[in-house]
């Protein structure tokens, strides 16, 4: 199997390195940004030339559902490079308790780790459990998102209605 | 409805020439199908293209998009300009007051001025303080920069969810465009913001329950 690459918090250091050993015992290979990025180097060209040789990305989540400026930042590489590779390369968000998740991974099926001490190997194993399988297999079926895309796009027709009936309101009432 | 929700807007800060105007509705188009609402020195028309207003809209969006692609000296005097990378100050001065302000800056990868050779990397010559924060590259095309925009978006906790692909945005590129002629060739070939926007969201590839 082809490396994971793991995205983490500073704050999640130590469960990364948790994380990596129970891969490691698995088999699986494992890539963090300070493995391969030197000094100097934009990091982002080189995460997304490691992209195309991983077979996954994990987004370790703290209990506080928090991700940091840095995982975002590797998340927009990580769909960027969806549009030059298919199938696409499986997310998998790992996650500690039960917080609410950002929306770009509310659609993926997560793993929950709730002893942070002990549940790593089985976190692991359900990782390469997903990753042997379909590749669907850590994928949500997917929600309606209908009504929130529409509240959203009524919501800038009445902004647009708005700017064309009264532009010097507009310009001077907020 | 007197403003657009802070956590909604996003800020656009590009240049208003012909050459880029198709590169504008790639940022427009991807904005709105994604939830957001643009926001610009545009939607006050002619009357106020003034730098208070511009500080205002910034200070309302929580997001900002900044493209650098006006980064070399044009006409006879050789002269760049300099309100997107002011702008783009504005922005992150925002974020470093604590205020929740994020933002993002897109370069162009393909050369802007072919005689020039390459232009990948030089954003590191003409930003050089921008290192070890990479920007969005687009080739110059509508379709990269729909793939940056829509990657950086995608991240962001307003998004709406789940959100239409990104290449059903890509395919929504010319009927919009059309869109946007029709209302221009209706208001005696000017470009309204309002209907820029409206266009948007008709043509914004719409999420299937």
């Amino acid at each position: 199997m082809k490396p994971i690459f793991i995205s983490y918090t500073s704050r999640g250091r130590a469960n990364a390195e948790r994380l990596r050993s129970a891969l490691k015992d698995e088999g699986i290979e494992t890539w963090v940004d300070r493995d391969f990025i030197e000094p100097g180097e934009s990091w982002e060209s080189a995460l997304q030339s490691r992209l195309r040789e991983a077979s996954a990305v994990v987004f370790l989540i703290g209990p506080d559902g928090q991700v940091s400026e840095q995982q975002r930042s590797e998340a927009t590489v990580v769909f960027r490079s969806e549009w030059e590779e298919q199938p696409k390369l499986p997310l998998i968000p790992v996650v500690i308790g039960n917080p609410e998740l950002p929306p770009f991974l509310q659609e993926i099926q997560a793993i929950r780790v709730d002893d942070v001490r002990q549940g790593w190997p089985e976190a692991a194993t359900r990782i390469k459990q997903a990753l042997s399988g379909a590749r669907s297999a850590v994928s949500k079926p997917p929600s309606s998102g209908e009504s929130e895309q529409k509240a959203r796009l009524l919501e800038i027709q009445q902004f647009a209605d708005f700017l064309r009936e009264s532009p010097a309101k507009e310009k001077f009432a907020r | 409805m007197a403003a657009p929700r802070f956590e909604q807007s996003v800020f656009i800060n590009c240049p208003f020439d012909p050459a880029y105007e198709t590169l504008l509705h790639a940022i427009v188009l991807t904005t709105v199908s994604l939830g957001f609402i643009p926001r610009c020195a545009l939607e006050a028309g002619d009357a106020d293209y003034r730098f208070p207003h511009i500080l205002e809209l910034l200070t309302k969006s929580k997001y900002s998009i900044h493209d650098l692609s006006r980064f070399t000296g044009e006409g006879a005097a050789n002269l760049a300009r300099m309100n997107m990378p002011l702008e783009l100050g504005v922005a992150i001065g925002l974020k470093l007051s604590r205020k929740k302000h994020r933002w993002a800056v897109m370069v162009p990868t393909a050369p802007v001025d072919p005689q020039a050779g390459q232009a990948a990397f030089e954003y590191q010559r003409y930003i050089s303080d921008l290192a070890g924060k990479d920007p969005l590259r687009h080739e110059q095309t509508p379709e990269s920069v729909v793939r940056e925009v829509y990657s950086w978006l995608k991240t962001l906790d307003e998004v709406v969810n789940p959100q239409p692909g990104g290449p059903a945005i890509v395919a929504a590129l010319p009927a919009f465009q059309r869109k946007i002629a029709d209302s221009k060739d209706n208001a005696l070939g000017k470009s309204i913001w309002a209907d820029i926007l409206t266009a948007a969201l008709e043509a914004a590839p719409k999420v299937n329950a």
